[in-house]
């Protein structure tokens, strides 16, 4: 595998599992646009217990999954009292707090970042990014998946139904900042460095559309989503002045045609009758 | 005879400045089919809502097989046995007709059960049972497809559906006739009346009056949040509040087109 083919997987392995954290919580109708606070959360838990502590790798990507999922669910509280951009401000406020802790902490590097001792390969960024896919589907799969998506649709009728929608918003905030946690651990790991300006807004704005562009209705769509933003403008890469022309134009055309992401349930169906040509339950 | 599976209690509800239930009292006996009517804006959804916990009333209370519902959150009342469906269809839009079905289940179902994958496990999921009682009321063909493509009388008839799947003992249903034409309506009730041959009492909302005269034993009449008229259907047309109110006019439209 050539360095820059790795580098490019495992830029595509940790925005896939990115793009999973934020998921979660836009399945349940919550937009959080403050995935690069709970990404830099991860990351500096990840350099410390490994520069300081010496823990093995597995142990401090753990860690950082529990660290970003504590704080997520500490916050959560607060945060789910708001409702639609209200909420988008709120969690990009967080995001903002966050690398505005960090930049004024000496212990943490402030502006000039820190380097991570410990170091991985692209096979395991790649390993995880399956395990969280299949998590991702997993849980959708379930019925906690379908009150999700109720809760998504309708929130006054999943109460009704006897769903606890506040559970079920506090739970998918909460896992999704544990996944946002162990993305940022791993971009730790992989790149050696981190810095406190990386986990800017472009970050969670592009980690949202992300998911947005890639569809909220099916677990297909953070997996399609982060490998066309990731892998488009590496294509793209060839007429490199026009490169961010055409990425926007392409976004501006998604939008106008597919307003609700690339997948959709209706698409996925579509495709499964002219497969299989037969009734399906799903 | 009285065994009331749900009492009103005196409830009173406002909005703002505005008395919307004002002291509304009467019973819905276990295992009955019982009409509530009144004219647009007589308060019969928010009395649905005050009964499914969507609202607090302001006074009164709301007693569901003898016991207070006060403080009882809504999410929690369709475990008690209380079920219902929507003046306009809320149906989850994103959600396949078997999925929304499915949804109806969720109080039945503990944390446990919730985890398994439903493709996996439909026998303790629920899936199975979902798949059968929509083919039992003949919208397997539909089962597949989002919701919102469906035409309307389909799509009432699977929040009806939807509602039953929590094994209700009282099944509210807000307007269930209301947009159907005769062919679907006629549906409707034949499906009602065998909801209502299983056990499950009826309380519904319609405008529909024959509707509501071959389906329902009894009926309570509001206007104005009031209500004016508590008993069995057959008497509805002697009563002159009621005449004067709401029939009266229906009545004389029906008598000069026979």
């Amino acid at each position: 595998m050539s360095g820059y083919l790795s580098g490019v997987l495992a830029i595509l392995g940790i925005n896939i599992i990115f793009a999973y954290s934020i998921y979660i919580t836009a399945a349940t109708g919550q937009l959080n646009l403050g995935g690069a606070g709970f990404q830099a959360i991860g990351a500096y838990a990840c350099a410390l217990l490994s520069n300081e502590l010496g823990l093995p790798i597995y142990l401090t990507l753990v860690f950082s999954a529990i660290l970003g999922g504590a704080i997520s669910f500490l916050i959560a509280f607060p945060v789910l009292r708001t409702k639609g951009v209200y909420m988008v401000l709120a969690t990009f406020a967080i995001a903002e707090i966050v690398a505005g802790i960090i930049l004024n902490t000496d212990y943490l590097g402030g502006p000039t970042g820190m380097i991570v001792n410990a170091y991985i390969e692209t096979e395991v960024v790649l390993v995880v990014a399956v395990i969280i896919v299949i998590l991702g589907f997993y849980i959708m799969s379930t019925r906690i998946g379908l009150a999700m998506r109720a809760v998504h649709d309708d929130e006054a009728v999943a109460d009704l139904m006897g769903v606890d929608k506040r559970a079920i918003q506090v739970g998918a905030f909460t896992i999704g900042g544990a996944i946002a946690g162990l993305s940022g651990g791993l971009y730790a790991l992989y790149f050696g460095f981190i810095e406190a300006q990386y986990f800017n807004a472009n970050i969670s704005i592009f980690v949202l559309l992300y998911v947005l562009i890639g569809g909220t209705q099916t677990a297909w769509g953070p997996l399609v989503g982060a490998s066309f933003f990731t892998l488009i403008p590496e294509a793209l890469r060839i007429g490199d002045d026009w490169r961010f022309f055409i990425f926007g134009v392409i976004i501006v055309i998604m939008m106008i045609f597919r307003p609700e992401g690339i997948v959709t349930r209706d698409a996925l169906e579509r495709v499964w009758r002219q497969l299989f040509s037969g009734k399906r339950n799903v | 005879m009285s065994d009331p599976i749900l009492r009103l209690e005196d409830i009173s509800k406002s909005f703002g400045g505005v008395r919307v239930l004002e002291k509304v009292s009467f019973d819905v006996e276990r295992g009955s089919r019982h009409a509530l009517i009144g004219p647009n804006g007589a308060g019969k959804t928010t009395l649905f809502n005050v009964i499914s916990g969507i609202h607090d009333p302001e006074q009164g209370k709301v007693l569901l097989e003898g016991k207070d519902l006060k403080g009882i959150p809504s999410r929690k009342r369709i475990k008690k046995g209380l079920s219902r469906s929507f003046q306009n269809i809320r149906l989850m839009p994103h959600l396949s007709v078997l999925e929304n079905v499915m949804l109806g289940q969720h109080s039945r179902f503990q944390f446990l059960d919730m985890v398994k994958p439903l493709n996996f496990s439909a026998k303790s999921t629920g899936k199975a049972e979902a798949i059968e009682t929509l083919n039992s009321f003949g919208i397997d063909l539909y089962e597949g497809q989002t919701v919102s493509s469906l035409p309307y009388g389909i799509r009432k008839k699977i929040e009806v559906v939807r509602a039953l799947m929590s094994e209700p003992q009282l099944l509210l249903l807000d307007e269930p006739a209301a947009g159907l034409n005769t062919a679907e309506t006629n549906t409707l009730r034949d499906l009602l009346k065998e909801v209502s041959n299983r056990g499950i009492t009826l309380l519904l909302v319609d405008h529909d009056m024959p509707f509501v005269n071959s389906l329902c034993e009894q009926v309570s009449v509001m206007n104005f949040g009031q209500l004016i008229y508590d008993g069995p259907i057959s008497d509805l047309k002697k009563d002159e509040k009621v005449l004067e109110a709401y029939l009266g006019m229906d009545e004389k439209t029906e008598r000069s087109n026979a």
